[in-house]
């Protein structure tokens, strides 16, 4: 193992604070502010797994933050605890294409999961073009309780779903 | 199983709204209004208390 690889082992994650409105932030040793908010999502509530459905958004206050291996080990580290705190559990996000960043950040969400290293879990990326937008949907869950077959089922949904918004267009 | 079309349209769109409402928040330091944010309710992990 190199001496970078093992100076990482012994970076910990940022502190931070949860808010009243359930806002968590912190603050990285380079003074950028992170926020991190879990939803619970109702909209699957008929479901048998919607009741578990959630969608996490990550921002910071700094277009172009600099690299930082904490704000990668505090983001997994949330999002694992997370995840651990129910096995039915289902998290969601979207690369927010705003900016022209999406591609960016699905690397960054790859880069994250790579090294929390779990094989308890499987992040996959649906990702769709409709006419000038690239929409890129990214999915987290527990393999042991869901199995492979539920993402076939989202992705076939996700594909018709597509569809539909493409022929509104 | 099979999910509604609109259930996951709705889903798409609204995450990409609430995300860009929760960014205007955070810049104008101001609370978030759970009636603006769909159908969709803030959560606060407990096992988040350790990074506290």
């Amino acid at each position: 193992m190199n001496q970078k690889l093992e100076r990482e082992e012994f970076l910990l994650p940022y502190r931070g604070k949860s808010s009243n409105n359930g806002i968590f932030s912190f603050t990285t040793d380079f003074g950028v502010n992170y926020s991190v908010v879990i939803f619970k999502v109702e909209t699957f509530s008929e479901y048998y797994f919607g009741n578990n459905v959630f969608d996490i958004a990550i921002n910071c206050d700094l277009q172009n933050p600099p690299k930082d291996k904490r704000v990668q080990i505090t983001i997994n580290e949330l999002i694992a605890s997370f995840l651990l705190e129910n096995e039915h559990y289902i998290l969601t996000f979207v690369c927010d294409f705003a900016d022209n960043k999406h591609l960016a950040r699905k690397r960054k969400f790859n880069n994250w999961f790579k090294l929390a290293n779990n094989d308890d879990f499987v992040m996959h990326f649906l990702e769709y073009q409709i006419v000038d937008i690239y929409y890129i949907f990214g999915i987290i869950y527990n393999t042991n309780t869901y199995g492979k077959e539920l993402l076939s089922e989202i992705e076939l949904n996700i594909s018709k779903t597509i569809e539909s918004i493409k022929s509104e267009k | 199983m099979n999910i509604e079309t609109s259930k996951i349209k709705k889903h798409i769109e609204e995450s990409i709204a609430v995300k860009s409402y929760i960014k205007q928040c955070l810049k104008e330091n101001r609370p978030i209004d759970e009636s603006k944010i769909g159908e969709r309710r803030i959560f606060t992990p407990i096992s988040w208390q350790k990074f506290q």
